[in-house]
């Protein structure tokens, strides 16, 4: 078995990805759209970044595409929608483990009293 | 490509920006194109009419530059790591004829140890550990692959990828209609290993280390296996 380890550390673009996957199958524009959301909006990200790590995530085996959408009666039939693999769980569990220590480093510092 | 819930002047400025994002995506290589062109014109799409409603006309001129910027970039790094996989699949042709060659004896492999109860994955394992280059490498990465968790769809994505062959495209075609409907995946591959070596030929290099393992998959000889 792979260590996640090794893949890191993960550029912010694909951390927000793995997250937005986090809490389920999401397709390309509902990926955007949460990655935005939970950034508050600062960070917007291009069709060609996010399907260029798409392509890059499946070829690891951190993501897979879905054979079926969720809900065919409700959505186009060109979406197509994509779920973290147990690899791309494991690497998503790993950089947040890395970034929470970076955290505590800092409050340690001084750094985050007001937070 | 519906625009008509939009006014007219919206609707021109929303079907060029559409048209010219079409004609944006041809920067990318054809082989990214065809993966994720149209998902790509698709989230432009909706992205653009929900930039419209909240911001109206000025808001899509303005979402234009950070997708040009988007384009640029990425479009260049497509097209660069497109060379490297291209530069990589050329110094593999040479290669790619000696394991056509390896193929039909491989296929031959597989079924004998699938006949004897092993997985798949088992055979592969076997395969990468008792065949000449270049298919020793070319299964230990697959099952290297498996062995990490990937997907077993997306493991033979990547084999595909990694070797142009058009005989390895048809035994993965079978191997992966047998996944989706069913039915005896040695019984289907078996004519295939024939087939092959009749049009491709074999590898005698290949036959010393795999006749043995084979033997031991299906505990007989290769030539009582091969006839199960």
């Amino acid at each position: 078995m792979i260590d996640p380890q090794t893949f890191l550390p993960l550029t912010p673009a694909a951390f927000n990805l793995l997250l937005a996957l986090a809490d389920g199958e999401k397709h390309g524009y509902a990926i955007m759209q949460a990655i935005a959301q939970r950034s508050g909006g600062k960070m917007r990200m291009g069709p060609g970044t996010l399907y260029g790590l798409i392509k890059r995530m499946l070829a690891d085996g951190w993501i897979e595409e879905l054979d079926e959408r969720p809900d065919p009666a409700l959505d186009d039939e060109r979406r197509r929608y994509y779920r973290l693999t147990g690899l791309g769980e494991r690497v998503a569990a790993a950089e947040a483990e890395r970034m929470a220590q970076l955290v505590l480093a800092a409050r340690q510092q001084g750094l985050l009293q007001n937070v | 490509m519906s625009t008509d819930r939009f006014p007219s002047q919206s609707s021109v400025l929303l079907s060029l920006s559409e048209r010219v994002y079409q004609a944006l995506l041809y920067a990318y290589p054809a082989q990214f194109r065809c993966q994720f062109g149209a998902e790509m014109a698709q989230v432009f799409r909706t992205s653009c009419r929900a930039t419209y409603r909240a911001g109206g006309t000025g808001g899509v001129l303005r979402q234009w530059l950070p997708i040009l910027w988007d384009w640029a970039w990425t479009a260049l790094r497509e097209q660069i790591a497109s060379v490297f996989d291209r530069s990589s699949a050329m110094s593999t042709m040479n290669d790619t004829t000696i394991f056509d060659r390896q193929l039909g004896d491989i296929v031959w492999m597989m079924t004998t140890g699938l006949y004897a109860g092993y997985s798949l994955v088992q055979t592969i394992e076997a395969i990468s550990l008792n065949t000449t280059e270049p298919a020793a490498s070319i299964f230990k990465r697959v099952y290297e692959d498996l062995a990490a968790g990937v997907p077993f769809e997306q493991a033979l994505a990547n084999l595909k990828r990694a070797v142009p062959s058009v005989h390895l495209q048809s035994v993965l075609e079978v191997i992966e209609k047998q996944r989706q409907t069913g039915g005896n995946l040695a019984m289907l591959l078996e004519p295939l290993s024939d087939q092959l070596i009749q049009q491709v030929g074999s590898d005698p290099s290949l036959y010393p280390a795999m006749r043995e393992e084979a033997s031991l998959l299906g505990a007989q000889p290769p030539e009582r296996a091969r006839s199960v």
